[in-house]
């Protein structure tokens, strides 16, 4: 009697064994596959960058996008209007992981179609914002700092739509330059259109402007944050140097102010350098 | 890094939610949460001191987004107050301003609910 009592006992707790193996193979199977999904879309987000440079007569152009761990949302992107405008976006949508991606994808989808349509930034804002109110969840939103550059001239016409405001460096200074406007998704047609405001700046050759996203200015050590000082100083002034110079320049402040840990959200910098060169 | 805590608390009709911390991506679920119990509750007319909230992600300023159409529909409001000027910037560069009632302090906020319900 006593000897069954042991062998029933032995079996149940071999059973108890099995089934909590089974459980956690089971979890590591789903926790895989989550992995994959995720991995799969950094790499779908990756390839909605653009995968070179304009190469455009007249403006050097230099560009990074680096994510960090998790799915983020900024993005960056070229459009050639003519043989001497080109545009230049730099945008971060809201939130983090696949849903971020998502949106991402749509602002990427907007961004190619509309842009060809209209010639002023402030004009591509109100009717993106129109097209992306109409499928953003209502606590999502977009924000975007969007140019259009006349490489003969170096007009270049800027709309703010939420998003950190430009840098412009010149010879002898920088500042930041921040028309007013409200994130995409935000408010309905009118109201949004009416926060709008576009900007046009005159850059003299060898002027840069730079644009980013908040995972530059709000990259910590502590409870530090990088800030818009820190960036302009790091910028420099357009004394001769290249785009990629210049975004290097910012990288290696960025780096040595974080202390090298890995940064915390996704980074952005785009530097475009008129050259002023007429042909 | 992802400490983030609500304190609620009551002033006459108005309830009060004190942010702490951190709020990104990863704590937004909490404020969600708070929103969702008050509005359960039809408790809309609502104030957020930010005294103590060290930082705010487009991910925390969306949960403000996901409730206020309930809110206001309802007669109530969500009034913002004693936000720090690094938090204030965040909302200030995304057109917030333009959409909520940004408060010095609390007691300025709350004189805006007294007011509009006489």
């Amino acid at each position: 009697m006593k000897d069954d009592v042991e062998l029933l006992s032995t079996f149940a707790d071999q059973a108890t064994v099995a089934i909590e193996n089974s459980r956690l193979i089971k979890k590591s199977i789903e926790r895989e596959r989550l992995v994959q999904e995720m991995t799969l879309a950094q790499e779908m987000q990756r390839k909605l960058l653009p995968q070179g440079l304009p190469a455009v007569r007249g403006v050097d152009i230099d560009a990074i996008s680096t994510p960090a761990f998790e799915v983020g949302g900024d993005y960056y992107d070229f459009v050639e209007l003519s043989e001497t405008t080109i545009g230049v976006i730099v945008g971060d949508v809201s939130g983090k992981g696949i849903p971020a991606a998502f949106y991402m994808s749509e602002v990427k989808g907007i961004f190619q179609s509309l842009s060809a349509l209209y010639a002023s930034p402030r004009d591509f804002m109100v009717r993106a914002n129109a097209v992306l109110s109409a499928s953003i969840d209502k606590h999502s939103f977009v924000s975007l700092l969007y140019g259009i550059l006349d490489v003969r001239t170096g007009r270049f016409q800027i709309a703010r739509a939420g998003h950190c405001p430009l840098l412009h460096v010149g010879r002898s200074d920088s500042a930041y330059l921040r028309p007013d406007g409200m994130g995409l998704g935000l408010a309905e047609d009118d109201f949004f259109s009416d926060t709008i405001e576009e900007h046009t700046l005159q850059l003299a050759p060898g002027d840069a402007c730079v644009f980013y996203t908040d995972g530059v200015t709000e990259a910590h050590r502590n409870s530090d944050e990088f800030g818009y000082e820190r960036l302009r100083a790091a910028a420099g002034l357009a004394d001769g140097k290249s785009a990629a110079r210049m975004k290097e320049d910012i990288l290696r402040a960025v780096d040595a102010f974080i202390e090298n840990e890995s940064p915390h959200d996704d980074m952005t910098l785009v530097v475009v350098k008129w050259l002023g060169l007429t042909a | 890094m992802s400490d983030f805590t609500i304190a609620q608390r009551e002033r006459e009709n108005v309830q009060v939610l004190e942010l702490k911390g951190y709020l990104d991506a990863h704590t937004a679920p909490k404020l969600e949460e708070a929103f969702q119990s008050l509005l359960n509750a039809q408790r809309y007319n609502i104030i957020i001191n930010c005294r103590d909230l060290s930082y705010i992600s487009s991910a925390g300023l969306g949960v403000f987004m996901a409730y206020i159409e309930d809110v206001r529909k309802n007669k109530g409001d969500i009034k913002l107050s004693n936000m720090s000027a690094k938090v204030y910037n965040v909302f200030d560069l995304l057109g917030f301003p333009l959409l909520y009632e940004i408060t010095k302090d609390e007691q300025e906020a709350f004189n805006k609910f007294a007011g509009s319900a006489r």
